[in-house]
């Protein structure tokens, strides 16, 4: 930088010295963009650097990091973002009442705006009439799942039953594929029966939400082998997508006194239980990673698997 | 001197044969007419002819050529035992002496076996030394070699008289005295990597060179890292076996010493030394998370994908305040198994680490008085704090506060701020040199959080907003504590502003804390590379005392020590000797071998013919030894021989003369040229036409 500075600045002076009698306006031009490009710039970032760590925005990183909170991607259409929302409130509620995550209150975030590194995890309900998401926030939001960090999808349609990405079904599941098509997706599969999804808190055998018709897709995992003496897989790694149909939000929205906002498709009860222990289930798989599948709960686990 | 008629045309051959051609027709047809003249127009035309042809008397002047003789000098290790060297510089000045008195003699003077300044050379390499010296020099002109050495030769060619290309006496004058003997030690196996605590395998051999008759048992030291190990017994002239256990991570230095022979002609190399990395494995880590959290991950990763530990993780997932109706078989949740942790075998463990842990019903009372004690008796344990250490259910308001660095004051002060390496830091193995510390700010990304203590025990290593303690890092009677006192060092993994080395900040926390010799604050090392010893002094103090090197041969010199980065000073050292420098700093002191371990110079050092007698079979030439019987000094005449004359008598030694010879000048003298051929042609013209014109 300094180099190529004073190389234009030699270049200049020479500049000047050909050409100063006969057209003195050039040279004073080629200074002050000399002083523009290369000395400016450098003036403000040593003094800043100097006074204070401070940056603006620091205020909301501090309310977003100071508690574990849980955060969904604004779609833009308010009654989808308002379930989310509720939804996500509901879960918060349920985490703190059942286990010892006790998260701030969740946050909608703007995925081309805010920090998105300071969320364990990411909901984003998939909506068709909302607008298309810009290139830029579905790059941001790569990018944080290439760091670390997930994003359960979810098309709220129960069309992820069928999701692939191949076949699009239903105006969310095209959405969708228009999302991910601009993303570095792996390969993914349905949760395996054997994965530490199934075993991160609650013991489950499927994640229903709103509707209980769709799988949940999560990465594959490559080395599946599964032996008889540890039920439980070892794969490294959380996997950064987890995609459903199943309207988790819809399912978790709870009143203030615990009682369910919006019905479910099913009238059975245990249906919303189910919804809650997966939500919870997700949270603590994306919290503690394979933790579960330690060996040292294995002997535990296998006794109680036989019951 | 010898003569010669030469010819120099002028014009071509051909041309003169066709001049030649027409004169003589010419003439002998002018002969047959009787012409007037004819015979002196014969001799213009021979003259003119002759002139052409330009003859000329041609005398050189040659000298007989010197041949050239190489005296090879062996310099390397092996020539210093006992008077060899004395012997060698005495022989050699009286051979220079001797051959200076003749003239037909041009003598170079090469060493061979010198260590270069790679060190490389370690052993005696006498056949390159006679090709270099011999490089520039036509083979009919080499007088031959005469070569001062004990014998110990290790590149001698299977067919000398081949190897060498060239037919001339190579001779021998050897060093040392004729029965010597020595007893010798190596390795015949030596691991280079061992997992510590595990017994390793070595495989030695002591041979008695010069010694008829094996299967002595002779006894054998055994010391590791300059400690005294055990004794054990070797065979002459057998393999034994040896298990070793190492006891250290990183480099170990296994000696063997075999009792010395009396009368033998050297005791270095009585010892063998083999280099062995430690490794270390089943590092037993115990980590305890309070709460699922954001940081949680970043730990257990970093623990989990680290191949020399073995991880014993616990997540508080469920405190027991929460429990509910949940059946059993319905939850994945274990219970926690404190007895079995933290009574029965806390002793297990290497490291334990609590992560965001507060204090809830889970762990009684008692058992942190057991944690408290588990670090007193070497225990290492790690509170990665976040905002509950500030709290009511604080690990402070335990009975493991009195393991504790640092206590809480209560408050957390929540702001932006860049991790800053304290200068204590700057100069602890844990954080120096962490990337991305040399810049201000910072190259990594800022945090958000600090938990505020109070008189912090041991080392700031790092520091938040305010010179806060962000990192410390204690010894506690014989074990080690570290506290970290934010909980957002995941910040860093999840590439926040770019992110940071949380990394190797993480992995050099935790090993430090089990102990890894190359996290020592106070640490001294030694390594080499060729002939270079390069000696690190690594210290939390601002000066470091010169260091002590002791050479193998027990000379000892008093070496500066200077800073070079914070927390490290440097020293290096050139050497042309080969084996184990002991190096001293304090109480600090540590090994190391220059040189290859196993060099050919040290395997056999007794003087001998045995290798060489090939060579002065195969060109004619003798081997004899530089003393006579009476140990003086004998040195046979030198005695220049033909190509083909005898090279070997018993009391001289022959050198080629060669029968080349220089060529110093020529002289020609032109026959034909000049005022004689002038005036002959002239003369013979003349009279032709006076002949013809009468």
């Amino acid at each position: 930088m300094l180099g190529l500075a004073a190389l234009l600045l030699i270049l200049d002076s020479l500049a000047m010295i050909l050409l100063s009698r006969r057209q003195p306006l050039l040279s004073n031009a080629a200074t002050a963009l000399f002083f523009a490009l290369f000395i400016l710039p450098m003036i403000p970032n040593q003094s800043f650097a100097q006074s204070s760590d401070m940056r603006p925005g620091d205020a909301e990183a501090i309310a977003a990091i100071s508690q574990t909170r849980l955060a969904f991607v604004k779609t833009g259409n308010d009654e989808t973002d308002q379930i989310a929302l509720e939804g996500l409130t509901g879960l918060t509620l349920f985490l703190r009442d059942k286990t010892a995550l006790e998260p701030a209150d969740p946050v909608g975030v703007d995925a081309e705006a805010d920090e998105l590194a300071f969320f364990p995890m990411l909901y984003w309900p998939v909506d068709p009439d909302a607008p298309m998401p810009s290139e830029k926030a579905i790059q941001r939001v790569d990018a944080y799942m290439q760091a670390g960090g997930s994003v359960l999808f979810d098309t709220r349609d129960q069309g992820g039953a069928n999701f692939s990405l191949s076949e699009a079904t239903s105006p969310a599941n095209e959405r969708l594929r228009a999302i991910l098509d601009n993303m570095n997706i792996p390969p993914l599969e349905p949760v395996p029966a054997d994965h530490v999804l199934t075993k991160s808190f609650y013991l489950l055998e499927e994640f229903p939400g709103r509707y209980d018709g769709s799988p949940l897709w999560i990465e594959q995992t490559l080395e599946a082998v599964s032996t008889a003496d540890r039920p439980v897989r070892t794969g490294d790694g959380v996997s950064p997508i987890l995609i459903t149909g199943n309207d988790f939000a819809s399912a978790w929205a709870l009143t203030d006194d615990g009682m369910p906002l919006y019905p479910n498709e099913s009238n059975d009860p245990q249906q919303r239980i189910f919804a809650l222990r997966s939500g919870v289930n997700i949270v603590m798989y994306m919290l503690t990673g394979n933790y579960k599948s330690d060996q040292v709960h294995i002997p535990s686990l296998l006794e109680r698997l036989g019951q | 001197m010898s003569y010669s008629l030469t010819f120099a045309p002028l014009l071509a051959w051909q041309i003169l044969a066709i001049a030649a051609l027409a004169l003589g027709i010419v003439t002998v047809w002018s002969i047959v007419r009787r012409a007037r003249g004819s015979l002196f127009r014969a001799i213009a035309a021979s003259a003119v002819l002759a002139a052409i042809a330009n003859p000329a008397l041609q005398s050189e002047q040659r000298a007989p050529l010197k041949s050239t003789v190489a005296i090879i000098v062996d310099e390397s290790q092996s020539q210093k035992f006992g008077d060899r060297e004395e012997q060698t510089s005495k022989t050699l000045a009286a051979l220079k002496e001797k051959l200076a008195r003749f003239s037909d003699f041009d003598v170079r003077v090469i060493s061979a076996g010198k260590p270069d300044d790679n060190g490389a050379q370690t052993s005696t390499r006498v056949f390159s030394a006679i090709n270099e010296a011999f490089q520039d020099v036509a083979p009919s002109r080499i007088g031959g070699a005469i070569i001062l050495t004990d014998g110990q030769v290790h590149d001698v060619p299977l067919d000398p008289a081949k190897a060498l290309g060239f037919n001339a006496p190579v001779h021998v004058l050897l060093s040392g005295d004729e029965g010597e003997f020595d007893r010798v030690i190596r390795f015949i196996e030596a691991p280079k990597f061992g997992i510590t605590g595990k017994p390793l395998r070595f495989v030695f051999r002591i041979d008695d060179d010069g010694v008829v008759g094996t299967g002595v048992p002779v006894n054998v030291r055994v010391v590791l890292n300059g400690e005294p190990l055990t004794e054990t017994t070797g065979v002459t002239g057998q393999n034994t076996e040896l298990d070793i256990e190492i006891t250290r991570a990183g480099n170990n230095i296994v000696e063997l010493i075999v009792d010395p022979l009396d009368g033998e002609v050297s005791k270095s190399n009585n010892m063998a030394v083999a280099n062995v990395d430690g490794i270390r494995e089943n590092l037993r880590v115990l980590l305890v998370s309070g709460e699922p959290h954001a940081g949680e991950r970043t730990w257990r990763n970093l623990l989990k994908s680290d191949a020399s530990v073995d991880l014993v993780h616990f997540t508080i997932l469920r405190p027991p305040e929460k429990q509910d109706g949940t059946p059993i078989n319905e939850l994945s949740l274990i219970a926690f198994p404190t007895r079995e942790l933290f009574v029965e075998k806390i002793n297990d463990f290497d490291l334990i680490i609590f992560d965001r842990y507060q204090h809830r019903d889970v762990l009684p009372l008692l058992y942190y008085d057991y944690i408290a004690q588990y670090v007193e008796k070497g225990g290492a344990l790690l509170i990665a704090a976040g905002p509950e250490y500030a709290g009511p259910l604080s690990m402070a308001q335990t009975p493991l506060a009195s393991a504790l660095p640092a206590l809480p004051t209560g408050s957390v002060d929540e702001s932006a701020y860049f991790p800053r390496l304290s200068d204590v830091g700057k100069r602890h193995p844990v954080t120096r040199g962490l990337e991305g510390s040399t810049s201000e700010p910072p190259n990594w990304s800022r945090w958000f959080r600090t938990i505020d203590v109070e008189n912090p025990q041991g080392n700031v290593v790092m520091e938040g907003p305010d010179k806060r303690p962000l990192l410390i890092l204690n010894r506690k009677g014989e074990g080690r504590v570290g506290m970290f006192l934010s909980d957002q060092g995941w910040l860093w993994a999840r590439g926040f502003e770019g992110g940071g080395p949380h990394v190797s900040l993480y992995r050099r926390i935790a090993h430090w804390l089990m102990a890894e010799p190359e996290l020592e604050e106070e640490a001294l090392y030694a390594s080499s590379s060729g002939n270079t010893l390069e000696v690190v002094r690594q210290t939390m103090a601002d000066t470091a005392i010169d260091a002590t090197i002791v050479s193998p041969s027990g000379k000892s010199s008093p070496t500066k020590l200077t800073a070079k980065e914070p927390g490290l000073f440097r020293a290096t050292l050139k050497t042309d000797e080969v084996g184990l420098f002991q190096v001293t700093n304090g109480e600090l002191n540590t090994l190391v071998h220059v040189g290859p371990v196993d060099a050919p110079e040290f395997k056999s050092i007794i003087s001998t013919d045995q290798l060489m007698r090939p060579v002065a079979t195969a060109t004619k030439a003798s081997i004899r030894r530089m003393t006579n019987s009476s140990g003086a000094i004998a040195i046979p005449d030198i005695v220049p021989v033909s190509q083909s004359g005898e090279a070997n008598g018993s009391t001289w030694i022959g050198l080629r003369k060669t029968n080349e010879t220089e060529l110093l000048g020529v002289t020609r003298l032109p026959l034909f040229a000049g005022l004689l051929g002038l005036a002959l042609l002239l003369a013979a013209v003349t009279a032709a036409w006076w002949r013809e014109g009468r």
